[in-house]
Protein backbone atom coordinates (compact mmCIF):
# COMPACT_ATOMS: atom_id res chain seq x y z
CA UNK A 1 0.00 0.00 0.00
CA UNK A 2 2.81 2.28 0.95
CA UNK A 3 5.68 2.09 -0.98
CA UNK A 4 9.06 4.24 -0.04
CA UNK A 5 12.06 4.35 -2.87
CA UNK A 6 15.65 6.38 -2.10
CA UNK A 7 13.81 8.89 0.43
CA UNK A 8 16.17 11.35 1.94
CA UNK A 9 15.78 14.56 4.16
CA UNK A 10 18.72 17.03 5.01
CA UNK A 11 18.37 20.25 6.90
CA UNK A 12 20.71 22.32 6.01
CA UNK A 13 23.27 19.94 4.32
CA UNK A 14 22.86 17.66 7.88
CA UNK A 15 21.23 14.40 6.27
CA UNK A 16 18.63 13.32 9.00
CA UNK A 17 17.01 10.73 6.62
CA UNK A 18 19.62 8.33 4.55
CA UNK A 19 18.18 6.36 1.37
CA UNK A 20 15.07 4.81 3.01
CA UNK A 21 13.13 2.26 1.14
CA UNK A 22 10.54 -0.09 2.08
CA UNK A 23 6.79 -1.19 1.72
CA UNK A 24 3.87 -1.73 4.20
CA UNK A 25 0.76 -3.26 3.82
CA UNK A 26 -2.66 -2.87 4.12
CA UNK A 27 -3.86 -3.81 7.62
CA UNK A 28 -0.24 -3.66 8.93
CA UNK A 29 1.19 -1.82 12.28
CA UNK A 30 4.64 -0.88 12.05
CA UNK A 31 6.67 0.91 14.53
CA UNK A 32 9.03 3.19 14.45
CA UNK A 33 11.66 3.72 16.85
CA UNK A 34 15.12 5.81 17.09
CA UNK A 35 16.74 7.97 19.90
CA UNK A 36 15.78 11.52 20.25
CA UNK A 37 16.26 13.58 17.32
CA UNK A 38 16.84 10.35 14.66
CA UNK A 39 13.99 11.39 12.63
CA UNK A 40 11.10 9.98 13.43
CA UNK A 41 8.95 12.73 13.25
CA UNK A 42 10.39 14.29 9.94
CA UNK A 43 9.79 10.94 8.57
CA UNK A 44 6.11 10.86 9.74
CA UNK A 45 5.74 14.16 8.81
CA UNK A 46 7.08 13.85 5.07
CA UNK A 47 4.96 10.78 4.55
CA UNK A 48 2.08 12.81 6.02
CA UNK A 49 2.77 15.02 2.64
CA UNK A 50 3.59 17.93 5.07
CA UNK A 51 7.08 18.07 4.53
CA UNK A 52 9.19 17.60 1.23
CA UNK A 53 11.72 15.19 1.29
CA UNK A 54 15.41 16.24 -0.70
CA UNK A 55 14.67 13.36 -2.71
CA UNK A 56 13.31 9.93 -3.45
CA UNK A 57 9.81 8.48 -4.39
CA UNK A 58 6.55 7.77 -2.14
CA UNK A 59 3.71 5.89 -3.61
CA UNK A 60 0.20 5.70 -1.77
CA UNK A 61 -1.47 3.24 -3.44
CA UNK A 62 -1.06 4.26 -7.29
CA UNK A 63 -0.56 7.67 -6.09
CA UNK A 64 2.03 9.40 -6.23
CA UNK A 65 3.31 11.97 -3.62
CA UNK A 66 4.30 14.97 -5.79
CA UNK A 67 1.30 14.87 -8.14
CA UNK A 68 -1.49 13.67 -5.82
CA UNK A 69 -1.16 15.65 -2.70
CA UNK A 70 -4.09 17.08 -2.21
CA UNK A 71 -5.77 13.26 -2.73
CA UNK A 72 -3.61 11.68 -0.90
CA UNK A 73 -4.37 14.07 2.39
CA UNK A 74 -7.73 12.87 2.53
CA UNK A 75 -6.53 9.10 3.42
CA UNK A 76 -3.95 10.23 6.13
CA UNK A 77 -4.74 10.17 9.36
CA UNK A 78 -1.91 12.07 11.18
CA UNK A 79 -1.76 12.33 14.97
CA UNK A 80 0.80 15.22 15.80
CA UNK A 81 3.46 14.80 19.06
CA UNK A 82 2.19 17.36 20.39
CA UNK A 83 -1.63 17.41 21.64
CA UNK A 84 -3.46 19.54 18.89
CA UNK A 85 -6.89 20.14 20.06
CA UNK A 86 -9.13 23.30 21.44
CA UNK A 87 -8.36 22.86 25.43
CA UNK A 88 -11.52 24.82 26.03
CA UNK A 89 -13.91 23.35 23.98
CA UNK A 90 -15.43 19.96 25.88
CA UNK A 91 -14.38 16.70 24.14
CA UNK A 92 -17.99 16.61 22.24
CA UNK A 93 -17.25 19.85 20.93
CA UNK A 94 -13.96 18.97 19.91
CA UNK A 95 -15.27 16.28 17.40
CA UNK A 96 -17.96 18.51 16.10
CA UNK A 97 -15.33 21.51 15.05
CA UNK A 98 -13.66 19.25 13.04
CA UNK A 99 -15.97 17.26 12.03
CA UNK A 100 -17.43 20.95 10.27
CA UNK A 101 -13.92 20.89 8.89
CA UNK A 102 -13.64 17.82 7.50
CA UNK A 103 -13.90 15.64 4.35
CA UNK A 104 -16.45 13.45 5.82
CA UNK A 105 -20.21 14.39 7.43
CA UNK A 106 -20.66 12.22 10.44
CA UNK A 107 -23.44 12.84 12.97
CA UNK A 108 -23.41 13.58 16.75
CA UNK A 109 -23.98 9.31 17.29
CA UNK A 110 -20.81 8.47 14.73
CA UNK A 111 -18.69 10.84 16.00
CA UNK A 112 -19.75 9.80 19.66
CA UNK A 113 -19.12 5.81 19.03
CA UNK A 114 -15.53 6.73 17.79
CA UNK A 115 -14.98 8.09 21.60
CA UNK A 116 -16.49 5.35 23.37
CA UNK A 117 -14.94 2.77 21.16
CA UNK A 118 -11.28 3.75 22.81
CA UNK A 119 -13.18 4.20 26.26
CA UNK A 120 -13.26 7.79 25.75
CA UNK A 121 -16.24 8.54 27.89
CA UNK A 122 -16.37 12.68 29.25
CA UNK A 123 -18.17 13.48 26.19
CA UNK A 124 -19.37 16.58 27.63
CA UNK A 125 -16.16 17.51 29.81
CA UNK A 126 -14.26 20.83 28.90
CA UNK A 127 -10.65 18.92 27.43
CA UNK A 128 -8.79 21.13 30.26
CA UNK A 129 -10.01 18.92 33.07
CA UNK A 130 -9.28 15.84 31.02
CA UNK A 131 -6.37 13.50 31.99
CA UNK A 132 -3.39 13.26 29.76
CA UNK A 133 -4.66 9.68 28.62
CA UNK A 134 -8.09 11.30 27.82
CA UNK A 135 -6.30 14.08 25.99
CA UNK A 136 -4.22 11.71 23.88
CA UNK A 137 -7.18 9.76 22.90
CA UNK A 138 -9.24 12.52 22.01
CA UNK A 139 -6.07 13.54 19.87
CA UNK A 140 -6.39 10.45 18.13
CA UNK A 141 -10.05 10.19 17.72
CA UNK A 142 -9.72 13.85 15.60
CA UNK A 143 -7.27 12.68 13.50
CA UNK A 144 -9.74 9.63 12.46
CA UNK A 145 -13.03 11.54 11.81
CA UNK A 146 -12.91 11.29 8.16
CA UNK A 147 -12.03 7.46 8.21
CA UNK A 148 -8.17 7.68 6.85
CA UNK A 149 -6.83 4.56 5.50
CA UNK A 150 -3.42 5.47 6.38
CA UNK A 151 -2.59 6.46 10.02
CA UNK A 152 0.41 8.49 11.37
CA UNK A 153 0.70 8.45 14.70
CA UNK A 154 3.61 10.42 16.46
CA UNK A 155 4.26 8.78 19.81
CA UNK A 156 0.48 8.26 20.79
CA UNK A 157 0.74 6.72 24.01
CA UNK A 158 3.53 9.17 25.63
CA UNK A 159 3.38 10.28 29.03
CA UNK A 160 0.08 8.57 30.11
CA UNK A 161 -0.36 5.70 32.83
CA UNK A 162 -0.52 1.35 31.60
CA UNK A 163 -4.25 1.87 31.46
CA UNK A 164 -4.93 4.14 28.29
CA UNK A 165 -1.93 2.96 26.62
CA UNK A 166 -3.17 -0.88 26.79
CA UNK A 167 -6.46 1.03 25.16
CA UNK A 168 -4.84 2.73 22.56
CA UNK A 169 -3.14 0.12 21.43
CA UNK A 170 -5.95 -2.65 21.50
CA UNK A 171 -8.01 0.42 19.49
CA UNK A 172 -5.44 0.75 17.16
CA UNK A 173 -5.19 -3.28 16.35
CA UNK A 174 -8.89 -3.27 16.03
CA UNK A 175 -8.49 -0.44 13.42
CA UNK A 176 -5.68 -2.42 11.68
CA UNK A 177 -7.33 -5.94 12.28
CA UNK A 178 -11.20 -5.14 11.58
CA UNK A 179 -11.16 -1.99 9.53
CA UNK A 180 -7.67 -2.89 7.36
CA UNK A 181 -6.54 0.19 8.10
CA UNK A 182 -2.76 0.72 7.89
CA UNK A 183 -0.76 1.89 10.76
CA UNK A 184 3.12 3.68 11.58
CA UNK A 185 3.87 5.02 14.63
CA UNK A 186 6.39 5.68 16.89
CA UNK A 187 7.36 5.11 20.32
CA UNK A 188 10.09 4.95 22.79
CA UNK A 189 8.06 1.75 24.74
CA UNK A 190 9.98 -0.91 23.34
CA UNK A 191 7.31 -3.53 25.25
CA UNK A 192 4.26 -1.88 23.85
CA UNK A 193 5.91 -2.09 20.29
CA UNK A 194 6.90 -5.55 20.38
CA UNK A 195 3.88 -6.41 21.83
CA UNK A 196 1.87 -4.31 18.69
CA UNK A 197 4.17 -4.08 15.90
CA UNK A 198 3.76 -6.69 12.89
CA UNK A 199 7.40 -4.97 12.02
CA UNK A 200 9.51 -2.68 13.16
CA UNK A 201 11.54 0.34 10.98
CA UNK A 202 15.14 1.80 13.15
CA UNK A 203 16.25 5.04 12.12
CA UNK A 204 19.57 6.61 12.75
CA UNK A 205 22.77 5.99 13.85
CA UNK A 206 22.42 4.09 17.39
CA UNK A 207 22.12 0.16 17.17
CA UNK A 208 21.04 0.10 20.46
CA UNK A 209 16.83 -0.52 19.09
CA UNK A 210 18.04 -2.60 16.35
CA UNK A 211 19.89 -4.78 18.71
CA UNK A 212 17.44 -4.88 21.17
CA UNK A 213 14.07 -5.64 18.94
CA UNK A 214 16.59 -8.53 17.17
CA UNK A 215 16.99 -9.78 20.32
CA UNK A 216 13.60 -10.14 20.71
CA UNK A 217 12.84 -11.61 17.62
CA UNK A 218 11.14 -9.29 15.84
CA UNK A 219 11.36 -8.47 11.87
CA UNK A 220 13.41 -5.36 11.74
CA UNK A 221 14.13 -3.24 8.76
CA UNK A 222 17.10 -0.38 9.67
CA UNK A 223 18.41 2.79 8.35
CA UNK B 1 -19.39 28.57 5.15
CA UNK B 2 -22.12 27.50 6.84
CA UNK B 3 -20.01 24.46 8.62
CA UNK B 4 -17.12 27.25 9.56
CA UNK B 5 -19.73 29.60 10.90
CA UNK B 6 -20.74 27.09 13.12
CA UNK B 7 -16.81 26.70 14.32
CA UNK B 8 -16.49 29.80 15.38
CA UNK B 9 -19.66 29.89 17.12
CA UNK B 10 -18.61 26.78 19.02
CA UNK B 11 -15.12 29.05 19.77
CA UNK B 12 -16.79 32.12 20.72
CA UNK B 13 -19.69 30.39 23.16
CA UNK B 14 -17.15 29.99 25.18
CA UNK B 15 -15.49 33.83 25.47
CA UNK B 16 -19.05 35.59 24.93
CA UNK B 17 -19.07 37.49 27.72
CA UNK B 18 -15.30 38.82 26.69
CA UNK B 19 -16.28 39.45 23.47
CA UNK B 20 -19.28 41.67 23.96
CA UNK B 21 -17.57 43.61 26.15
CA UNK B 22 -14.49 44.07 24.06
CA UNK B 23 -17.34 44.92 21.06
CA UNK B 24 -19.07 47.84 22.82
CA UNK B 25 -16.13 49.18 24.39
CA UNK B 26 -15.59 51.94 21.25
CA UNK B 27 -18.96 52.98 22.19
CA UNK B 28 -18.27 53.24 25.92
CA UNK B 29 -14.95 54.92 25.05
CA UNK B 30 -16.92 57.58 23.02
CA UNK B 31 -19.59 58.24 25.42
CA UNK B 32 -17.25 58.04 28.26
CA UNK B 33 -14.87 60.57 26.71
CA UNK B 34 -17.76 63.09 25.56
CA UNK B 35 -19.01 63.67 29.07
CA UNK B 36 -15.56 64.13 30.86
CA UNK B 37 -14.85 66.74 28.40
CA UNK B 38 -18.41 68.43 29.02
CA UNK B 39 -17.55 68.37 33.16
CA UNK B 40 -13.81 69.21 32.29
CA UNK B 41 -15.32 72.01 30.79
CA UNK B 42 -17.90 72.63 32.88
CA UNK B 43 -15.90 72.79 35.57
CA UNK B 44 -12.67 74.61 34.16
CA UNK B 45 -14.41 77.91 33.94
CA UNK B 46 -12.18 81.13 34.38
CA UNK B 47 -13.11 82.82 38.12
CA UNK B 48 -13.54 86.58 37.93
CA UNK B 49 -14.64 89.24 39.95
CA UNK B 50 -16.93 92.02 39.18
CA UNK B 51 -17.41 94.90 41.08
CA UNK B 52 -20.62 97.37 40.40
CA UNK B 53 -19.67 100.56 41.27
CA UNK B 54 -23.48 101.45 40.31
CA UNK B 55 -26.18 98.94 40.03
CA UNK B 56 -28.06 100.19 37.24
CA UNK B 57 -29.86 97.49 35.20
CA UNK B 58 -27.46 97.16 32.13
CA UNK B 59 -24.98 96.72 34.74
CA UNK B 60 -26.74 93.59 35.97
CA UNK B 61 -26.99 92.85 32.58
CA UNK B 62 -23.89 92.70 31.76
CA UNK B 63 -23.01 90.24 34.75
CA UNK B 64 -25.53 88.44 34.02
CA UNK B 65 -24.37 88.09 30.06
CA UNK B 66 -20.65 87.29 31.53
CA UNK B 67 -22.04 84.44 33.41
CA UNK B 68 -23.77 83.01 30.64
CA UNK B 69 -20.78 82.07 28.89
CA UNK B 70 -19.15 78.63 30.28
CA UNK B 71 -15.72 79.66 29.98
CA UNK B 72 -16.48 82.52 32.75
CA UNK B 73 -17.94 82.27 36.28
CA UNK B 74 -18.69 85.95 37.26
CA UNK B 75 -18.68 86.52 41.24
CA UNK B 76 -19.88 90.19 42.49
CA UNK B 77 -17.69 91.77 45.24
CA UNK B 78 -16.55 94.76 46.64
CA UNK B 79 -13.74 96.04 45.29
CA UNK B 80 -11.43 95.45 48.37
CA UNK B 81 -12.48 91.77 48.52
CA UNK B 82 -12.08 91.31 44.83
CA UNK B 83 -8.25 92.68 44.80
CA UNK B 84 -7.66 90.83 47.99
CA UNK B 85 -8.99 87.33 46.26
CA UNK B 86 -7.07 89.15 42.93
CA UNK B 87 -3.66 89.00 44.82
CA UNK B 88 -4.19 85.83 46.64
CA UNK B 89 -4.73 84.57 43.19
CA UNK B 90 -8.25 83.15 43.33
CA UNK B 91 -9.81 85.15 40.86
CA UNK B 92 -8.39 85.16 37.75
CA UNK B 93 -8.90 89.22 37.19
CA UNK B 94 -11.64 91.50 38.55
CA UNK B 95 -13.60 94.14 36.63
CA UNK B 96 -14.96 97.19 37.98
CA UNK B 97 -17.91 99.01 36.21
CA UNK B 98 -17.45 102.50 36.92
CA UNK B 99 -20.07 104.83 38.05
CA UNK B 100 -21.96 106.26 35.00
CA UNK B 101 -22.24 103.13 33.39
CA UNK B 102 -25.34 102.65 32.00
CA UNK B 103 -25.70 106.97 31.03
CA UNK B 104 -22.32 106.50 29.09
CA UNK B 105 -23.58 103.03 26.86
CA UNK B 106 -26.55 105.28 25.99
CA UNK B 107 -25.14 108.30 24.77
CA UNK B 108 -22.45 106.02 22.82
CA UNK B 109 -19.38 107.38 25.48
CA UNK B 110 -17.15 104.05 25.17
CA UNK B 111 -14.70 105.33 27.48
CA UNK B 112 -14.03 104.45 30.80
CA UNK B 113 -16.80 102.04 31.02
CA UNK B 114 -14.57 99.37 32.88
CA UNK B 115 -11.60 99.39 35.16
CA UNK B 116 -9.47 96.48 35.01
CA UNK B 117 -6.89 94.11 37.18
CA UNK B 118 -4.85 91.64 36.73
CA UNK B 119 -2.28 89.77 37.80
CA UNK B 120 1.06 88.32 36.46
CA UNK B 121 -0.70 85.18 36.50
CA UNK B 122 -4.05 86.36 35.34
CA UNK B 123 -3.46 83.70 32.43
CA UNK B 124 -7.32 84.33 31.09
CA UNK B 125 -6.88 88.22 31.55
CA UNK B 126 -7.08 89.33 27.63
CA UNK B 127 -10.16 86.45 26.21
CA UNK B 128 -12.10 87.67 29.25
CA UNK B 129 -11.28 90.85 28.63
CA UNK B 130 -12.05 90.68 24.97
CA UNK B 131 -15.17 88.99 25.70
CA UNK B 132 -16.58 92.02 27.83
CA UNK B 133 -15.41 94.16 25.37
CA UNK B 134 -17.80 92.46 22.78
CA UNK B 135 -20.45 92.13 24.66
CA UNK B 136 -20.43 96.15 25.86
CA UNK B 137 -20.07 96.25 21.75
CA UNK B 138 -22.75 94.84 21.04
CA UNK B 139 -25.06 96.89 23.52
CA UNK B 140 -23.63 100.04 22.28
CA UNK B 141 -24.13 99.01 18.85
CA UNK B 142 -27.98 97.91 19.44
CA UNK B 143 -28.11 101.26 21.50
CA UNK B 144 -26.24 103.10 18.49
CA UNK B 145 -28.51 101.85 16.28
CA UNK B 146 -31.58 102.90 18.16
CA UNK B 147 -30.42 106.06 18.58
CA UNK B 148 -30.05 106.30 14.82
CA UNK B 149 -33.29 105.52 13.83
CA UNK B 150 -34.61 107.51 16.46
CA UNK B 151 -32.78 110.29 14.91
CA UNK B 152 -33.75 109.79 11.82
CA UNK B 153 -37.82 109.72 13.38
CA UNK B 154 -37.13 112.96 14.66
CA UNK B 155 -35.58 114.37 11.26
CA UNK B 156 -38.73 112.64 9.35
CA UNK B 157 -40.91 113.71 12.05
CA UNK B 158 -43.07 111.25 11.52
CA UNK B 159 -46.13 110.13 13.97
CA UNK B 160 -44.74 107.22 15.47
CA UNK B 161 -43.01 107.71 18.90
CA UNK B 162 -40.83 104.80 19.49
CA UNK B 163 -38.56 105.04 22.91
CA UNK B 164 -35.17 103.74 22.92
CA UNK B 165 -36.53 100.70 25.29
CA UNK B 166 -39.01 99.73 22.69
CA UNK B 167 -36.57 99.66 19.74
CA UNK B 168 -34.29 97.97 21.59
CA UNK B 169 -36.44 95.27 22.75
CA UNK B 170 -37.39 95.07 18.76
CA UNK B 171 -33.79 94.82 18.22
CA UNK B 172 -33.09 91.72 20.54
CA UNK B 173 -36.53 89.98 18.92
CA UNK B 174 -34.72 90.39 15.70
CA UNK B 175 -31.09 88.96 17.47
CA UNK B 176 -32.92 86.06 18.75
CA UNK B 177 -35.21 85.56 15.11
CA UNK B 178 -32.22 86.49 12.77
CA UNK B 179 -28.93 85.31 13.69
CA UNK B 180 -27.39 88.32 11.93
CA UNK B 181 -27.17 90.75 14.66
CA UNK B 182 -25.68 88.39 16.91
CA UNK B 183 -23.23 87.13 14.39
CA UNK B 184 -21.49 90.40 13.88
CA UNK B 185 -21.12 90.66 18.15
CA UNK B 186 -20.00 86.69 18.48
CA UNK B 187 -17.15 86.29 21.13
CA UNK B 188 -14.17 85.02 19.20
CA UNK B 189 -14.28 81.30 20.47
CA UNK B 190 -17.61 81.47 22.09
CA UNK B 191 -19.37 80.59 18.77
CA UNK B 192 -22.95 80.45 20.00
CA UNK B 193 -24.50 83.12 22.79
CA UNK B 194 -27.39 81.54 23.45
CA UNK B 195 -26.47 77.80 23.43
CA UNK B 196 -23.14 78.10 25.84
CA UNK B 197 -21.14 74.88 24.64
CA UNK B 198 -17.78 75.06 24.95
CA UNK B 199 -15.98 73.02 22.00
CA UNK B 200 -18.71 70.13 20.64
CA UNK B 201 -16.73 66.80 20.19
CA UNK B 202 -17.55 64.72 17.82
CA UNK B 203 -18.42 61.46 18.64
CA UNK B 204 -17.76 59.59 15.92
CA UNK B 205 -14.34 60.96 15.64
CA UNK B 206 -13.28 59.44 19.27
CA UNK B 207 -15.35 56.27 18.27
CA UNK B 208 -13.39 55.97 15.24
CA UNK B 209 -9.61 55.89 17.44
CA UNK B 210 -11.23 53.32 19.61
CA UNK B 211 -13.04 51.53 16.94
CA UNK B 212 -9.73 51.03 15.02
CA UNK B 213 -7.36 49.80 18.43
CA UNK B 214 -10.22 47.35 19.85
CA UNK B 215 -10.18 45.48 16.36
CA UNK B 216 -6.89 45.41 16.17
CA UNK B 217 -7.41 43.79 19.99
CA UNK B 218 -10.18 41.72 19.02
CA UNK B 219 -8.37 40.32 15.94
CA UNK B 220 -5.65 38.37 17.93
CA UNK B 221 -7.57 35.57 17.90
CA UNK B 222 -5.75 35.11 14.13
CA UNK B 223 -2.37 35.32 16.25
CA UNK B 224 -3.53 32.64 18.78
CA UNK B 225 -5.55 30.19 16.15
CA UNK B 226 -2.43 30.66 14.17
CA UNK B 227 0.21 29.75 16.47
CA UNK B 228 -2.47 27.10 18.35
CA UNK B 229 -1.55 23.37 18.34
CA UNK B 230 -4.79 22.40 16.11
CA UNK B 231 -3.08 24.57 13.25
CA UNK B 232 -1.25 20.99 12.20
CA UNK B 233 -4.68 19.41 11.26
CA UNK B 234 -5.65 21.93 8.57
CA UNK B 235 -3.67 19.94 5.93
CA UNK B 236 -6.09 17.18 6.70
CA UNK B 237 -9.39 18.99 6.31
CA UNK B 238 -11.63 19.72 3.62
CA UNK B 239 -11.63 23.43 4.91
CA UNK B 240 -8.13 24.90 4.18
CA UNK B 241 -6.55 27.34 6.47
CA UNK B 242 -6.56 30.61 4.26
CA UNK B 243 -10.30 29.52 3.35
CA UNK B 244 -11.12 29.35 7.27
CA UNK B 245 -9.30 32.41 8.49
CA UNK B 246 -10.98 34.25 5.26
CA UNK B 247 -14.47 33.69 6.71
CA UNK B 248 -13.83 33.67 9.95
CA UNK B 249 -12.52 37.67 9.25
CA UNK B 250 -15.87 37.81 7.53
CA UNK B 251 -17.83 36.94 10.26
CA UNK B 252 -16.63 39.28 13.16
CA UNK B 253 -16.71 41.88 10.25
CA UNK B 254 -20.18 41.38 9.97
CA UNK B 255 -20.62 41.14 13.53
CA UNK B 256 -19.06 43.93 14.14
CA UNK B 257 -20.96 45.91 11.68
CA UNK B 258 -24.12 45.30 13.57
CA UNK B 259 -22.50 46.08 16.62
CA UNK B 260 -21.79 50.07 14.44
CA UNK B 261 -25.33 50.05 13.07
CA UNK B 262 -26.32 49.89 16.85
CA UNK B 263 -23.82 52.29 17.38
CA UNK B 264 -24.63 54.75 14.75
CA UNK B 265 -28.90 54.46 16.77
CA UNK B 266 -26.97 55.14 20.15
CA UNK B 267 -25.26 58.10 18.76
CA UNK B 268 -28.43 59.60 17.50
CA UNK B 269 -30.00 59.53 20.36
CA UNK B 270 -27.43 61.06 22.95
CA UNK B 271 -26.14 63.09 20.36
CA UNK B 272 -28.34 63.54 17.48
CA UNK B 273 -24.85 63.28 15.05
CA UNK B 274 -25.94 61.28 12.28
CA UNK B 275 -23.44 59.29 10.08
CA UNK B 276 -23.14 58.32 6.15
CA UNK B 277 -24.03 54.78 6.32
CA UNK B 278 -21.68 53.80 3.22
CA UNK B 279 -19.17 56.09 4.84
CA UNK B 280 -19.29 53.65 8.26
CA UNK B 281 -19.25 50.39 6.46
CA UNK B 282 -16.58 51.01 3.92
CA UNK B 283 -14.54 52.16 7.73
CA UNK B 284 -15.44 49.44 9.22
CA UNK B 285 -14.45 46.77 6.40
CA UNK B 286 -11.17 48.64 5.63
CA UNK B 287 -10.81 48.12 9.74
CA UNK B 288 -11.01 44.83 10.38
CA UNK B 289 -8.84 44.38 6.92
CA UNK B 290 -6.17 46.11 7.80
CA UNK B 291 -6.47 44.77 11.65
CA UNK B 292 -6.22 41.36 9.79
CA UNK B 293 -3.49 41.98 8.08
CA UNK B 294 -1.65 44.01 10.93
CA UNK B 295 -2.06 41.22 12.90
CA UNK B 296 -0.90 38.71 10.46
CA UNK B 297 2.24 40.71 9.90
CA UNK B 298 3.11 40.97 13.64
CA UNK B 299 2.62 37.26 14.70
CA UNK B 300 2.66 37.78 18.27
CA UNK B 301 -0.19 39.07 20.41
CA UNK B 302 1.80 41.12 22.84
CA UNK B 303 3.38 42.96 20.38
CA UNK B 304 0.62 43.43 18.25
CA UNK B 305 -1.04 44.96 21.35
CA UNK B 306 1.87 47.70 21.71
CA UNK B 307 1.71 48.66 18.01
CA UNK B 308 -2.08 49.06 17.75
CA UNK B 309 -1.30 51.55 20.67
CA UNK B 310 1.37 52.93 19.76
CA UNK B 311 -0.16 53.76 15.86
CA UNK B 312 -3.24 54.97 17.03
CA UNK B 313 -1.57 57.66 19.22
CA UNK B 314 0.28 58.63 16.09
CA UNK B 315 -3.01 58.87 14.42
CA UNK B 316 -4.56 60.77 16.60
CA UNK B 317 -1.40 63.31 16.67
CA UNK B 318 -1.33 63.56 12.87
CA UNK B 319 -5.00 64.14 12.60
CA UNK B 320 -4.84 66.94 14.83
CA UNK B 321 -8.04 66.16 16.74
CA UNK B 322 -6.64 66.40 20.55
CA UNK B 323 -3.47 68.09 20.45
CA UNK B 324 -3.85 72.22 19.88
CA UNK B 325 -2.49 72.37 16.52
CA UNK B 326 -4.97 72.54 14.50
CA UNK B 327 -7.92 71.50 12.40
CA UNK B 328 -8.46 68.18 10.18
CA UNK B 329 -7.07 69.15 7.15
CA UNK B 330 -4.40 72.09 8.64
CA UNK B 331 -1.60 69.28 8.61
CA UNK B 332 0.15 69.06 4.86
CA UNK B 333 -2.14 67.07 2.66
CA UNK B 334 0.72 64.29 1.95
CA UNK B 335 0.46 62.90 5.68
CA UNK B 336 -3.28 62.60 5.39
CA UNK B 337 -2.66 59.65 3.18
CA UNK B 338 -0.59 57.58 5.99
CA UNK B 339 -4.01 58.25 8.08
CA UNK B 340 -6.72 54.88 7.47
CA UNK B 341 -9.04 57.04 9.24
CA UNK B 342 -9.17 60.66 7.52
CA UNK B 343 -11.79 59.75 4.80
CA UNK B 344 -14.17 58.50 7.62
CA UNK B 345 -13.32 61.50 9.75
CA UNK B 346 -14.05 64.19 7.12
CA UNK B 347 -16.94 62.22 6.70
CA UNK B 348 -16.34 60.72 3.23
CA UNK B 349 -16.08 56.81 2.06
CA UNK B 350 -13.13 55.14 2.97
CA UNK B 351 -11.77 54.17 -0.61
CA UNK B 352 -8.43 54.23 -0.99
CA UNK B 353 -7.15 52.78 2.52
CA UNK B 354 -9.98 49.73 1.20
CA UNK B 355 -8.39 48.89 -2.01
CA UNK B 356 -5.30 48.57 -0.47
CA UNK B 357 -6.42 46.11 2.39
CA UNK B 358 -8.36 44.10 -0.28
CA UNK B 359 -5.01 44.30 -2.35
CA UNK B 360 -3.35 43.14 0.79
CA UNK B 361 -5.64 40.51 1.80
CA UNK B 362 -5.30 38.94 -2.24
CA UNK B 363 -1.52 38.80 -1.09
CA UNK B 364 -2.02 36.99 1.68
CA UNK B 365 -4.78 35.09 0.40
CA UNK B 366 -2.39 33.48 -2.61
CA UNK B 367 0.48 32.98 -0.13
CA UNK B 368 -1.30 31.17 2.16
CA UNK B 369 -2.55 28.79 -0.76
CA UNK B 370 0.68 27.82 -1.81
CA UNK B 371 2.09 27.65 1.87
CA UNK B 372 -0.56 24.71 2.54
CA UNK B 373 -0.93 23.11 -0.89
N1 LIG C 1 12.57 22.21 10.34
C1 LIG C 1 13.78 21.75 10.72
N2 LIG C 1 14.88 22.46 10.42
C2 LIG C 1 16.09 22.03 10.81
N3 LIG C 1 16.31 20.90 11.50
C3 LIG C 1 15.25 20.16 11.83
C4 LIG C 1 13.91 20.56 11.47
N4 LIG C 1 13.04 19.64 11.95
C5 LIG C 1 13.80 18.72 12.57
N5 LIG C 1 15.09 19.04 12.51
C6 LIG C 1 16.19 18.26 13.06
O1 LIG C 1 16.08 16.96 12.54
C7 LIG C 1 16.41 16.01 13.52
C8 LIG C 1 15.28 15.01 13.64
O2 LIG C 1 14.19 15.60 14.28
P1 LIG C 1 12.87 14.77 14.61
O3 LIG C 1 11.93 15.68 15.29
O4 LIG C 1 12.41 14.12 13.36
O5 LIG C 1 13.41 13.70 15.62
P2 LIG C 1 12.59 12.60 16.42
O6 LIG C 1 13.18 11.29 16.07
O7 LIG C 1 11.14 12.78 16.20
O8 LIG C 1 12.96 12.96 17.92
P3 LIG C 1 12.06 12.80 19.23
O9 LIG C 1 12.21 11.41 19.68
O10 LIG C 1 12.66 13.78 20.17
O11 LIG C 1 10.66 13.17 18.87
C9 LIG C 1 16.70 16.75 14.78
O12 LIG C 1 18.10 16.86 14.96
C10 LIG C 1 16.11 18.11 14.56
O13 LIG C 1 16.85 19.08 15.22
MG1 LIG D 1 9.48 13.29 17.29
Amino acid sequence: MLKVEGLNKSFHKKTILDNLSFNINHGEIVGLVGENGAGKSTLLQILATTMKPTSGEILLGQRNYQKDKAKIRKQIGFVPQDIAVWEQLTVEENMTFFEKLSWIKKSNAQLKEICQDMNLDRWKEPVKNLSGGMKRKLNLAISLIHDPSLLLLDEPTVGIDLKSRKEIGAYLRKQATDHNKTIIYTSHDMDEIQELCDRVITIGEDSFYKNLLQEADKEVLSF
Amino acid sequence: MKEIIYTRFLLLKKQWLSLICWILLPILIAIGFLSTAETVQDDFSVPVGMVLEEESESAFALLEEINDSSLVSAFQLSEREAIRKLEQHELDSVFIIRQGYQDNLQSGNRRNLLESYYSDRSFAYNPVKEMIVSIIQQETGRIKAANTIINLETQLSSDQNWTIEEIIAKSREIQIEEDLLQNQFRYHGDSDLTYNSGVQWDPWMVWAFASLLITIFIFDWVIKERKASVAVRFPFMKIKYPTYMLVNVLVYMIVLLIIDLVTAGIFYLLYQETIDILSLVSFRIMVCLLAFLLVSIIRNAYFSYVAAIIWTLVLIVISGTVLPFGDLGNIGGWINLFNPLYRFLTGDWTIGWLGFCIIGMAIWYVREERKYA
